[in-house]
């Protein structure tokens, strides 16, 4: 069974195509959003979802949010004694998606799409795929979050003639795809994004916008630590929300011995926000423009992600485009429908054989070379190959020569980017191809370079006198895991406790009581602390109709009690 | 051609019918199934394409535009002008003028009169227009601007130029190599450079009187961009040094074109361009070896004649032998102040050509890693800058002279014991 996935910066999704349509699959706790967090619970357990969300707030050095940020990166996230990569905290997240849809298709699940950020580079989607793997999930098939979007919305557009661009502003990253859609083929123009510019950029502006009013008021804020920085983001989060809805909203931090609040009106975070809102149009007309498509010729403007619920960036999207934007789609659960009608398609489905969709991948490719400058050669110059917005997948052969007498061997170093420079471009890796030692510059090598349907990349070099030809392992390739590493990987996941699939309504129940209780004061905190010793009795006696009854009755008091739930 | 047969089609120029060809294939030829196979069919579309009726070009828009927020109704539509219509015989009378119109007259008006304060302000004024946020307000006002300013041949001052460069981001383009690289833009763009080299050297210049250890770099700019100095141009003329950096900033200048340059007096680049390119010539070189040469033994016989002076304040000499021992100091002094010299400088600049050969050493391929390994503790020691920096070379020197001293005076103890 193919499953779709939205892997995203703040929740992921699991859908699949059934009955001739996608549907969205529910958690063990009956909703679609899993929060991506992964926590560790007191007893060692893994915890993902909404009960590590909540432990977010009391106990973050045990807790991981937003690590989509650091994928294709060698950085290390610590939960207390143990070291986990980003792949393996999404790993983590994916084998839990793989057990809802387990429980909800009643069959085994080991194949999905996963979809990624557009402007995410080979490196980014390598991580991805590897996540997948370390989840015991065969992933094929990558698919750009923007054309995910794009294959939800132009579904129903059947047999019309439109170009249209998709604006994608998530959780952490921010992609923009100009496509056009004819005679039923979804043909992506050109993408363009920033992987750094997102929802939670908007909640660090807040932030720092309340720490700023702190140490006007003579605070020093710079030993907040753990827990106040973790209420505090909470916070922002909780008022960036509420924004959406009201004029102004009130963010407070309790300290030890007062209580610091900063009221900001729509206007003073739009005007805060104003250099994140300026970033957003870069990559804007640089996908217009290489599409050659001016914003008076799209049809229509789709707006995907949690974040363009903002009404700063709604009005910014209408000013941009001189008209109201998209609205239509579901921002949370677009792309994963797009995963799973992708997940269709793959599965060959008859309802779907009439659709087909091609992709570009944003990024040039190319090699470093030398060139002649008077009598030397100076190295580290770029010398594009695959053009940015190519269509995938593509290939191109180029040949390189030696440069040395009698050199056995030619190396040739891989760049992802638009730099002349290759120090200021995306390093990918190295090939090294052995050759019969010559004299220099009579022996070549043709090396093809190929973007396959996922943009990722694969090289086949020949040497050109012996006609050998091999498929090339990319090497050095910096925050990529080698096989033997993914295997010592498997082994320490498959290590790991998790915490068990049928009690997480319970857990996450506790786990947000215990986050409210030390958010509540006196009469209302004692009050509390009773109904949650009260349900503690009652799970010890595993009577299951009892545990339901009980949880609902905790839910209900805290409903009274949380200002904001918080999915 | 081969493309027709894999299209399916028979050749045309009919764009809408080439792409139907295409969809039509592509469900057969599923990119996901057969790769190679559309690698084939795309390249195929993409040339049929090419070769195919043009669309129809989107007119370049410069009539009167909207200022305040367009209504969200339809899509904008406008009419196309001819390219050589004036601004001024277009625009509607001035009760009925837009706030962006009245602007650009500004503008316009303002480059006419060559008054680039009046031109910077109206283009901040534009550029805070809130109309100016929907893209193709300002797609259009770049059109404009880049057409009315080509077909009147008005040349924007470097400011101007640096201020429209941060709205329309020609420089990030052309390093991203977006597809519209306009060729008057990178015009503009390297008169803006070049005033930029042109101001960077007046600041080294005004360094000059105080003596910055850059003083070489300085005088060869001050006789550049600064009033005409004799003094200057004899330094240059004598020291080898100051030429050799009126070179190096020549070789900085020839890097643009004939026109960027707009700062320098012609004469002067004139001069510049037959005396410093081609060398100073052969007398002046040789005037400044023979003045060397000259000091140099002029340095030798003062000193040597003061080492005989002192030789015979200490010695005791009776009147027999005072011929003699003049001699004899003057013989040893001619003898020692040109070793001591040459015992002192030779092994400096041996050190000095050494530390050079290894700045420039490029480590084989065949090293790898140990290769880079090398390079990099070179450079982390500042090593791989010397054939680039004379101040390196300077430091080099003084450290050199160090340990030359340092161990002749232990070599003078250690010969005391």
């Amino acid at each position: 069974m193919i499953v779709g996935i939205d892997l995203g910066t703040t929740n992921s999704l699991v859908a699949v195509w059934k009955d001739g349509r996608p549907q969205l699959i529910p958690n063990a706790l009956r909703q679609v959003l899993t929060p991506s967090v992964v926590g560790l619970d007191d007893g060692g357990e893994i915890l993902v979802g909404a009960a590590a969300r909540e432990r977010l707030l009391t106990h973050p050095e045990l807790t991981a949010a937003a690590f989509k940020r650091y994928m294709g990166s060698e950085r290390v996230i610590r939960l207390d004694r143990t070291s986990f990569r980003p792949e393996e905290l999404s790993a983590l997240v994916l084998k839990s998606l793989k057990a809802d849809a387990e429980a909800w298709l009643g069959e085994e699940v080991t194949e999905a799409v996963i979809t990624v950020p557009a402007y995410f580079n080979d490196r980014q989607r390598k991580a991805t795929r590897i996540a997948g793997q370390l989840a015991k999930l065969r992933v094929e098939r990558l698919l750009n979050e923007p054309t995910a979007a794009a294959l939800a919305y132009g579904l129903h557009e059947r047999d019309s003639e439109t170009k249209f661009l998709v604006f994608d502003l998530g959780g952490g990253t921010f992609d923009v795809s100009v496509l056009e859609l004819f005679e039923r083929v979804i043909e992506v123009r050109s993408t363009a994004g920033d992987n750094l510019l997102g929802g939670e950029d908007f909640v660090d502006v807040l932030v720092s916008g309340f720490l700023r009013q702190a140490e006007s008021e003579g605070v020093a804020t710079d030993n907040f630590q753990g827990k106040l920085r973790a209420a505090l983001r909470a916070e922002a989060e909780r008022v960036k929300r509420a924004l959406s809805r009201e004029d102004s909203s009130t963010m407070s931090l309790r300290l030890e011995d007062r209580v610091l609040s900063w009221t900001v009106s729509e206007e003073s975070f739009a005007k805060l926000a104003d250099p994140l809102l300026k970033r957003l149009a870069t990559p804007i007309e640089r996908a217009l423009r290489d599409s050659r498509i001016r914003s008076t010729e799209l049809a229509e403007v789709v707006l995907v992600g949690g974040a363009t619920r903002m009404p700063v960036v709604r009005k910014l999207v209408s000013r941009m485009f001189s008209r109201f934007p998209h609205t239509q789609l579901h921002p949370d659960e677009t792309v994963a429908l797009g995963a799973a009608i992708q997940a269709g398609l793959k599965a060959r489905d008859r309802s779907l054989s009439e659709v087909v969709i091609t992709d570009v991948c944003p990024y040039t490719l190319g090699i470093e070379v030398s060139k002649r400058m008077g009598a030397s050669f100076e190295d580290g110059h770029f010398l594009p190959i695959l053009d940015r917005n190519v269509v995938v997948p593509a290939s191109r052969i180029d040949r390189v020569y030696t440069l040395h007498d009698r050199q056995r061997e030619v190396r040739v170093a891989i760049y992802q980017g638009e730099a002349r420079r290759v120090k200021d471009d995306v390093f990918l890796g190295a090939i090294t191809v052995a050759v019969p030692p010559k004299p220099p510059g009579e022996e070549s090598i043709d090396v093809r370079f190929t973007y396959d349907v996922n943009g990722l990349l694969e090289v086949e070099a020949t040497v050109t006198s012996t006609g050998t030809m091999r498929r090339l392992v990319i090497e050095e390739s910096p925050g990529v895991l080698t096989a033997e590493q993914i295997d010592e990987r498997l082994q320490a996941l498959a290590a790991l406790k998790i915490h068990p699939r049928e009690q997480s309504e319970n857990r996450a129940v506790m786990a947000r009581a215990d986050r409210l209780y030390e958010q509540l004061l006196s009469q209302e905190r004692d009050f509390l602390g009773e109904q949650i010793a009260a349900f503690d009795a009652v799970l010890k006696s595993q009577n299951v109709k009892e545990i339901e009854r009980a949880r609902e009755e905790l839910v209900a008091v805290m409903d009274r009690f949380d200002s904001e739930s918080y999915l | 051609m081969n493309l027709w047969k894999i299209l399916g089609l028979a050749p045309t120029r009919d764009r809408s019918a080439i792409r139907r060809a295409y969809a039509q294939k592509l469900k057969q030829t599923h990119p996901e199934d057969d790769p190679e196979g559309f690698q084939r069919l795309r390249e195929a579309y993409e040339l049929a394409l090419a070769s195919s009726e043009p669309e129809a070009p989107t007119p370049l828009y410069w009539g009167p535009d909207e200022e305040e927020e367009p209504s969200f109704s339809e899509p904008f539509e406008g009419e196309p002008v001819s390219a050589l219509s004036a601004l001024e015989e277009e625009t509607p009378p001035p009760g009925q003028q837009s706030r962006l119109d009245q602007l650009k007259l500004q503008l316009l008006r303002a480059l006419y009169d060559k008054d680039d304060n009046r031109a910077l302000f109206s283009w901040e004024e534009i550029r805070s227009l809130p109309s100016m946020v929907a893209i193709e307000t300002k797609w259009r006002f770049e059109e404009w601007t880049l057409w009315t300013l080509h077909d009147r041949e008005l040349s924007p001052p470097p400011s101007l130029v640096r201020a429209m460069d941060a709205v329309f981001d020609w420089t990030e383009r052309r390093k991203h190599r977006s597809p519209d690289d306009v060729q008057i833009v990178d015009s503009w763009l390297s008169i803006l450079r070049a005033s930029d080299l042109i101001d960077a050297l007046r600041e080294e210049a005004s360094g000059w009187p105080k003596k910055s250890l850059r003083y070489k770099r300085a005088v060869a700019a001050s006789l550049l961009v600064g009033p005409f100095r004799l003094n200057l141009l004899l330094w240059a003329a004598c020291h080898h040094g100051v030429s050799a950096a009126m070179q190096e900033i020549w070789r900085e200048i020839a890097t643009f074109d004939e026109g960027a340059v707009r700062q320098l007096d012609p004469k002067v680049s004139d001069w510049w361009r037959r005396r410093v390119a081609a060398g100073f010539p052969w007398w002046i070189r040789t005037g400044r070896n023979i003045l060397k040469f000259t000091l140099a033994v002029s340095g030798v016989v003062a000193a040597s004649f003061g080492v005989v002076v002192v030789g015979l304040m200490v010695t005791p000499v009776d009147n027999a032998t005072w011929l003699l021992t003049i001699a004899g100091y003057s013989a040893g002094a001619l003898l020692v102040v040109p070793f001591s010299y040459l015992s002192i400088s030779v092994p400096v600049v041996a050190l000095l050509r050494v530390a050079e050969a290894a700045s420039k050493w490029q480590p084989p391929r065949a090293l790898g890693r140990i290769g880079s390994a090398i390079t990099a503790a070179r450079d982390w020691c500042g090593l791989g800058e010397l054939h680039d920096s004379s101040e390196l070379r300077r430091k080099v020197r003084v450290l050199a002279v160090m340990i030359l001293v340092v161990s002749f005076f232990a070599a003078f103890i250690l010969m005391q014991e």
